[in-house]
């Protein structure tokens, strides 16, 4: 219970650092997302056998807030989970890697996403100017930013539960 | 006269004469070496023991000083952080209301509308969007729609809304577009935003001539702003022959990155069109 407790406390730590800070802090006019950078790493740390229900709950609230239609970060962070699941199972030891890989990965479909519902909704834009400038710095300043949230939650995890601890 | 020149008044003369001979001999420093022989060993013995002393009293008498001079320490820190933070809480206080009284400002020059003060709490997640987080909601008056300003110019409008938070969509949002009038040639025109937050300017007709640094004002075609807001100046001008209009990029007068507070104006009709568009 603890361990649910702690990740949505932490995922509400993200959000407003997010908004208030992440977003403003750009790179061109690409910017980091450590809302999608946390969740990543907890579900590459986390135990929990419920964590899909709170990642659903930690879409929902971005999709709320957040100008997207509701059920994009909601389906998104859904599928980033399911992602992680599989990488758990194949690269289990290096959970740096994974997070990198993941973070790679997730940013580039996020940002894909994100330009695919511009073109849904016939919104004009440059698609090398989506690129060079925003695309290519966001998933620069994930990258740096993945080892720090993944230290910290990785910490995190293991003093709420200990490698070994349930065996 | 015998009596005088007793042996006892003698002895007594001899021992007086030589007294006041050793002073005056030590008094003249010839025996200073003799006195330093003499004392060497009193002064090191002192010394030491006065050392000793010190010591032994710094060991017991020490750490209540040390104690106190700790406490006092940790006290005089505490208030200088707790000075050092009102003066940081009234700094932005003076920042605070430096920009409400510039706001207040804006306000008595325009008193033709109302205006709810708000402030910027968040900036969108997506990169590719441009939009802000307010402090205010539908609690204090805000409903979907409002135009939003600065004392500078325009900002943009209310997106959405709940009970003490708002979203306000920038004019620099890629789906963006106000209809705006150029003050000195008197031209109507649009500006859209980009992904990047750039503004460009639209629908200028080719045999208009438009100088850099040209004004813009919302014209209040569309019914969604107020006339004669000041959106920005023209940076530069594009015209080519195969195309119907001019197009430009527009400097806004607004700092989008750096905005801090807004103003809504709340006795704004919105005219929604969207029934009559194609």
């Amino acid at each position: 219970m603890i361990e649910y407790v702690l990740s949505s406390l932490g995922f509400m730590i993200a959000l407003m650092l997010q908004y208030g800070i992440f977003s403003r802090w750009t790179l061109l006019s690409g910017s980091a997302d450590i809302v999608l950078l946390f969740i990543i790493a907890l579900c590459l740390n986390s135990d929990a056998k419920r964590l899909w229900i709170l990642i659903l709950i930690f879409g929902a609230i971005v999709g709320a807030i957040s100008a997207l239609p509701f059920y994009v970060p909601l389906l998104f962070y859904f599928a980033v989970f399911l992602s992680a699941q599989q990488i758990r199972k194949r690269i289990m030891q290096t959970p740096l890697l994974s997070m990198y890989l993941l973070t790679f990965i997730s940013t580039l479909a996020w940002h894909g996403i994100n330009i695919a519902l511009l073109f849904v909704k016939r919104v004009p834009f440059d698609l090398s100017t989506a690129l060079f400038e925003i695309l290519l710095p966001s998933v620069l300043l994930n990258i740096l930013l993945s080892l720090l949230i993944h230290s910290i939650v990785q910490e995190g995890s293991r003093m709420i539960s200990p490698r070994g601890a349930e065996a | 006269m015998r009596n005088l020149l007793s042996p006892k008044n003698i002895r007594n003369l001899i021992i007086v004469t030589i007294v006041i001979g050793l002073i005056v001999i030590a008094l003249s420093g010839y025996l200073t070496p003799v006195f330093s022989f003499l004392f060497s060993p009193t002064i090191s013995t002192q010394s030491w023991l006065s050392q000793r002393y010190i010591a032994f009293r710094e060991f017991f008498t020490s750490p209540r000083d040390m104690a106190t001079l700790r406490a006092q320490n940790q006290a005089l820190e505490q208030e200088v952080a707790q000075l050092q933070s009102e003066i940081v809480a009234l700094q932005e206080n003076l920042s605070q209301a430096s920009i409400l009284y510039t706001l207040l400002d804006f306000a008595r020059t325009h008193p033709e509308h109302e205006y709810i003060a708000a402030t910027v709490i968040g900036r969108e997640i997506s990169p590719y969007l441009q939009y802000v987080i307010i402090d205010k909601g539908s609690n204090h008056g805000i409903r979907y729609g409002m135009p939003v300003v600065t004392q500078e110019g325009l900002v943009g409008r209310i997106d959405a809304v709940i009970a003490n938070a708002s979203r306000v969509k920038l004019i620099t949002d890629a789906s963006m577009a106000v209809n705006v009038r150029l003050k000195a040639a008197d031209v109507e025109a649009q500006i859209h935003g980009s992904i990047t937050g750039e503004i460009t300017l639209d629908l200028i007709p080719q045999d208009v001539e438009v100088q850099l640094g040209e004004v813009l004002l919302t014209s209040g075609l569309g019914g969604t702003y107020p006339p004669n807001i000041f959106v920005g100046q023209v940076l530069s001008m594009q015209s080519k022959q195969n195309t119907l209009f001019q197009t430009g990029s527009v400097q806004p007068v607004v700092d989008f990155h750096g905005l801090s507070a807004v103003l809504v104006i709340s006795n704004f009709n919105v005219v929604d069109i969207t029934p009559l568009e194609p």
